[in-house]
């Protein structure tokens, strides 16, 4: 196991280091059995101040000095603890009693960790003094604010009773007795509002109105606390990862999307005590908080008379209108809410009315916003260019003038919600398990309604660009679905439109034809693997023309470097391009080192991709080391850029290439241990990005490849255990539902093979050969799918040779050798096909002579003697240094020796002793590799090392 | 004659620092099967299904009686709630710190030093170290301590005190800002200090929070 260096410091620094945290601990510690006066035991150990003070004061939300200040029967100040009430960010609440007056009184003081925070305590002393201008029976007093002690504090009427979110469930809640329920609520809310109004008028907004701020004490009062106090407590605080810490049930929209929270804001949390109060639910929920403050944004909430029955149908419009999502819709004060609360009380015509169908349609239009795009949409073209031409027909030049601009912003508008639409259909698609079921009818819906926009008859400058763009978009979010084909429609529209319509602005008509052309690129490679030459072709094209024609710009520079690594990627992938992409990637890195990306950070980021690029080309066309350096050296620094799931995928193919490497290196340990940590971090993106579809494949390769890795290390049963999840994950429950690609269906074919080839390792045979039989059946089918779908990757055809050897091999050991004969020709001839395509791939060459290797085999065992030199001739010649093969073919040969007679039988045994003889020199060979392993050096110092060495011959 | 009564925990512990490897074999004969089926009791299913588990935990097993903290207990039901403790430490700083750097048991490796923690109770009474001893030993006692705490802590402290790591750079390990990797490194100094006076006062059950070993 390899130490990082820092963890081998400096022994003395370390002892020191250490020395001094003992004495830290011993001096503590003795300090906590003895006690004493803390200051003069830190001014007594100076030296180790800086640890000790720490230990004392540790930076957590403490419950120390203050609270030994503030325990029940301690005197602080004029004030004895009785019991602590409650306890929030702003501070702690206790029952007190006030010494001098003999009353009770609520006291509430700045926790502690809030003291050192100078505005902490400006803030509550500012907020303390604005509520103690308040006088009101709804508002509870404030009778003193100071410091005892060092620690902030104000008192305020002791309400005996019980916060309103203990009560609001019940039956009765305490206000009023004479009345239903309902009338109950309308008054305490009312009551609310009327304490309220009171804050605002003196200018003072609560934006904390909650159940738990409300207190209905016994004798039926009701109290409104913790005036100004929530704006930074917890409500509005947000996290580094934009999560509320508090509950965002009672937030209007304002707070909720950062704007100005006015009076208003304090309407509409009321609007929400009504409403729970009434459904004994809260309108805006959801399982996260994020869910809630969405659904509070756009207002979207189930109408009482859908939740509970029985409520009043006035009361429910008086809680709808507040809860109106734009203030404008909502009461114009809270005074007016609790007059209209007090109207119904009176059983008088409320001032609210229920939304007629116009304000619910607009309403439902806005919560959904796809469907507004469409109903404004067909408005527009539907009545809005008859209603224009009519106008323009019978009406006067300026009302036709009027209309024309009016139609212009309800174009631009709609379009704008067009653009929306497509901003939310595209976000989160990688947190989404399956998003194209749902999103994929939205999207054509957008498409078809910018084929709409174009049919409009007022003549808009930059329409067609605009639907271009739109169209872009929709083409990148197709393609993120693996609906290719549908992307590659919008690119070739949005390309017609965009040579309709150019932007005037030289670059940006540059960069907008790049971009598409970009995409439509990306989209042909990811449809077929083997195509994409046009489209390059193209880009390329464009980039000339644009090179000879204006300064390249930093952005320019990027978007032709990105077009040139997304065709290396593909082109890499090729097993016979990728002297192509080699030399594409070189391109892109000269593109990528001019001096306008120096300080870029998107062009770091492409350097490191493309240069993890050329280390898997390296890899692929067999220079090792080259490749290992490079992906060691980029690795690291792909894994420090922040997090996308684009790069999460490329960091765990990298890492995988890594894994590859170190295998070839003969370091299996390492390569396991890079494997494990490209799966660890596959899991890590994926629990963020559960949808992402192309990292969930990458997984699944990291997986096969790990598994073929670990049978090679002979854990077979390891093997087995990671496969057979992997495999049942690549396969999708409902193969209809899921839209797959050929790379889905690679994937899988990989996983198969490797989980059937762990399954044939085990000790006998006969016990997984069912199995293992099945899944190689199934493998050859994807396999052999995959060939026809795309003739020119040769890796299909490869591997199809793979599949029906292991298939050949399965046979020959179940002793089935007709079977095996079969399945081995099957072999030869996919790999002769790839050797025919692609004569320098030597992996095909190789596998062609294990499958010859199989073939002589089963044909000596079926005693087929005239047909055995061919094949085993042709396992020496392929395969000449694969013992296992070479064994085969050997023993097949001797076989075919047996059962022939004559020259045959005399070919037969002369080619078996040829490769027995071949079989000697290369386990010679890895002898004396072995002794020369600087691993295994101490092999050398024994005392026979030297017969060993003679014995093996060689230099 | 009647065969020689075998070797305490003690004894061997003190043979395994000494460099014999019998000793240490004996160890983890006698304790690997207990100590293997308590961490794949406590590990989740895909976890369990790692067929690594075993080997990992005789590998840190190995390094802990070698290179760990040096302590000895006759007790065997508190040796191995110890043992237990530091190798579910070293799994979970195996998954947690997995993208970032490898655990090694070894890395907060002993100073030169002789001293052995003798945790039984009688044992450590009569025993009363010279000066230079009593310094080894408080490492030790720190380094046992150090094991016992929450990979967090542990990290922090170990990066701070042993690899010698500023703030910032305690913060770039952790992937965090210099002022939350100082909190985390006060934080965890208190907890350090709980853990020493458990294990110190022969609480080791409480040190380790560990029920398994009854």
């Amino acid at each position: 196991m390899t130490l990082d260096p820092r963890s081998t410091p400096d022994p003395d620094a370390q002892g020191l280091r250490l020395q001094r945290l003992a004495e830290a601990m011993d001096a503590f510690l003795r300090f906590q059995r003895v006690g004493g006066d803390r200051d003069a035991f830190l001014r007594e150990h100076e030296d180790l101040r800086e640890l000790l003070v720490p230990m004392f004061e540790p930076d957590e939300p403490p419950r120390t000095t203050s609270d030994a200040l503030l325990a029940p029967g301690r005197t602080f100040g004029d004030y004895r603890i009785v019991r602590e009430i409650g306890r929030g960010g702003m501070g702690i609440v206790f029952e007190a009693e006030q010494i001098s007056l003999r009353r009770r009184v609520a006291l509430k003081v700045l926790p502690e960790h809030r003291t050192g925070d100078a505005r902490s305590i400006t803030r509550f002393r500012r907020e303390a003094a604005a509520a103690s201008r308040l006088r009101h029976p709804g508002i509870v007093p404030i009778h003193e604010v100071g410091e005892t002690h060092g620690c902030h504090y104000y008192t305020m009427e002791f309400v005996d009773g019980r916060p309103l979110h203990e009560a609001m469930h019940d039956d009765r809640l305490g206000v009023r007795a004479d009345c239903s329920r309902a009338a109950e609520i309308a008054e305490l809310v009312a009551r609310l509002g009327d304490a309220l109004q009171h804050a605002h008028d003196q200018g003072l907004v609560h934006r904390d109105v909650k159940p738990h701020n409300v207190m209905i004490g016994r004798d039926g009062a009701v109290r409104l606390l913790d005036f100004g106090l929530a704006k930074e407590a917890d409500a509005l605080s947000q996290s580094r990862t934009g999560e509320f810490f508090g509950t965002p049930h009672y937030c209007s929209p304002e707070q909720v999307t950062g704007a100005s929270a006015g009076p208003a804001s304090d309407q509409f949390s009321l609007g929400i005590v009504l409403y729970e109060l009434l459904a004994r639910t809260r309108p805006f929920t959801g399982d996260s908080a994020r869910v809630v403050m969405r659904r509070i944004e756009v207002g979207e909430f189930p109408r009482l008379d859908r939740v509970a029955s029985g409520v009043p149908r006035d009361l429910a419009t008086i809680c709808h209108k507040a809860l109106e999502r734009r203030p404008a819709d909502r009461y114009p004060s809270v005074g007016a809410l609790a007059a209209d609360l007090r109207r119904f009380l009176r059983i008088e015509p409320i001032l609210a009315t229920p939304p007629g169908q116009i304000t619910r349609a607009a309403k439902w239009l806005r919560r959904h916003r796809l469907g507004a795009v469409l109903a404004t949409t067909a408005l527009l073209v539907a009545v809005g260019a008859p209603v224009g031409y009519a106008l323009h027909v019978h009406g006067t030049a300026a009302a036709v003038e009027r209309e024309r601009v009016v139609l212009a912003q309800a174009e631009d508008l709609a379009f704008r919600s067009i653009e929306q639409t497509l901003a939310i259909l595209g976000e989160r698609l990688d947190q989404e398990p399956e998003p194209g079921t749902r999103r994929q009818p939205q999207l054509l819906a957008v498409a078809q309604l910018c084929e709409q926009f174009l049919t409009l008859r007022a003549n808009q400058p930059g329409r067609q660009r605009r639907v271009a763009l739109a169209l872009w978009r929709v083409a990148g979010i197709q393609v993120q679905l693996a609906e290719h084909r549908a992307a590659l429609a919008a690119c070739a529209r949005a390309s017609t439109l965009l040579a309709a319509d150019p932007d005037p602005a030289p670059t940006a008509r540059a960069l907008q034809a790049g971009r598409l052309l970009l995409r439509e690129l990306h989209a042909r490679q990811q449809l077929e693997p083997a195509r994409g030459d046009a489209e390059f072709e193209r880009a390329l094209a464009h980039w000339n023309a644009v090179h000879a024609t204006i300064p390249t710009t930093a952005d320019l520079a990027l978007l032709h470097a990105e077009t040139l690594v997304t065709r290396a990627r593909a082109l890499a992938d090729q097993p016979d391009r990728r002297r192509d992409a080699e030399r594409v990637l070189l391109d892109a890195a000269a593109l990528l080192a001019r001096p306008e990306l120096a300080d870029d950070g998107d062009a770091h980021q492409l350097r490191v991709r493309n240069e993890l690029l050329i280390g898997h080309v390296l890899l692929a066309t067999g220079r090792t080391d080259e490749a290992l350096e490079r992906l060691q050296q980029f690795v690291p620094q792909l894994a420090a850029l922040p997090p996308t799931p684009l790069l999460g995928v490329e960091l765990v193919q990298a890492r995988v290439a890594l894994g590859t490497a170190l295998q070839r290196q003969r370091r299996p340990a390492d390569a396991e241990q890079v494997l494990r940590d490209a799966l660890a971090a596959a899991e890590t993106l994926l629990r963020e990005y559960p949808g992402a579809r192309q990292l969930h494949r990458t997984q699944l390769r990291a997986q096969a490849v790990l598994g073929s890795l670990l049978i090679v290390r002979g854990k077979d049963a390891d093997a087995t255990r990671l496969l057979r999840p992997a495999l049942a994950a690549a396969t999708p429950a409902d193969a209809a539902a899921v839209p797959r690609t050929w790379m889905d269906d690679a994937v899988r074919a990989d996983l198969t093979m490797q989980l059937a080839t762990s399954l044939m390792m085990a000790p006998d045979i006969n016990t997984h050969a069912d199995e293992a039989r099945e899944l190689l059946t199934q493998a050859t089918g994807l396999l052999q799918g995959l060939v026809t779908e795309h003739p020119h990757h040769v890796d299909f055809r490869v591997d199809l040779g793979v599949a029906c050897n292991a298939l050949a091999s399965l046979a020959n050991e179940l002793r089935d050798f007709a079977s095996a004969a079969q399945w081995a020709e099957r072999a030869i001839e996919s790999q002769q096909e790839a050797l025919a395509r692609m004569p320098q791939n030597s992996q095909a060459r190789t596998f062609l002579g294990i499958h010859h290797g199989h073939h002589a085999y089963a044909l000596g065992a079926l005693g087929r003697a005239a047909l055995v030199p061919a094949a085993a001739a042709a396992a020496l010649e392929h395969a000449p240094t694969l013992v296992a093969t070479l064994r085969l073919a050997a023993e097949g040969a001797t076989r075919a020796a047996a059962a022939s007679e004559g020259e045959l039988a005399e070919q037969c045994a002369a080619l078996a002793v040829r490769i027995l003889a071949r079989i000697g020199e290369v386990q010679r060979a890895e002898g004396r590799r072995l002794l020369a392993d600087r691993r295994f050096a101490s092999l050398l110092q024994r005392a026979d090392a030297q017969a060993l060495r003679e014995r093996l011959g060689g230099s | 004659m009647s065969a020689p009564a075998p070797d305490t925990i003690t004894q061997r512990v003190l043979r395994v620092h000494r460099g014999d490897q019998e000793a240490l074999h004996l160890l983890v004969a006698d304790h690997l099967p207990w100590l293997a089926a308590q961490v794949r009791k406590r590990l989740s299913p895909a976890a369990r299904a790692d067929g690594d588990t075993d080997d990992f935990v005789q590998r840190t097993l190995v390094d802990v009686l070698q290179d760990g903290p040096r302590f000895a207990i006759d007790d065997p039901a508190a040796f191995r709630a110890l043992l237990l403790r530091i190798i579910e430490n070293t799994l979970i700083d195996r998954v947690r710190y997995l993208h970032r750097q490898r655990r090694d048991p070894r890395r907060a490796r002993a100073l030169p030093s002789d001293s052995v923690l003798l945790l039984d109770a009688p044992m450590r009474s009569v025993t009363e170290p010279p000066a230079r001893a009593a310094a080894d030993e408080q490492r030790e006692w720190l380094r046992l301590a150090l094991e016992l705490l929450d990979p967090d802590d542990r990290e922090a402290i170990r990066g701070r005190d042993w690899d010698g790591l500023s703030f910032p750079e305690l913060g770039e390990r952790f992937g965090v800002s210099e002022e939350a990797a100082r909190k985390r490194y006060q934080r965890a100094l208190p907890r350090l200090a709980e853990k020493l006076e458990l294990l110190r006062s022969g609480a080791w059950r409480t040190a380790t929070n560990d029920d398994a070993a009854t």
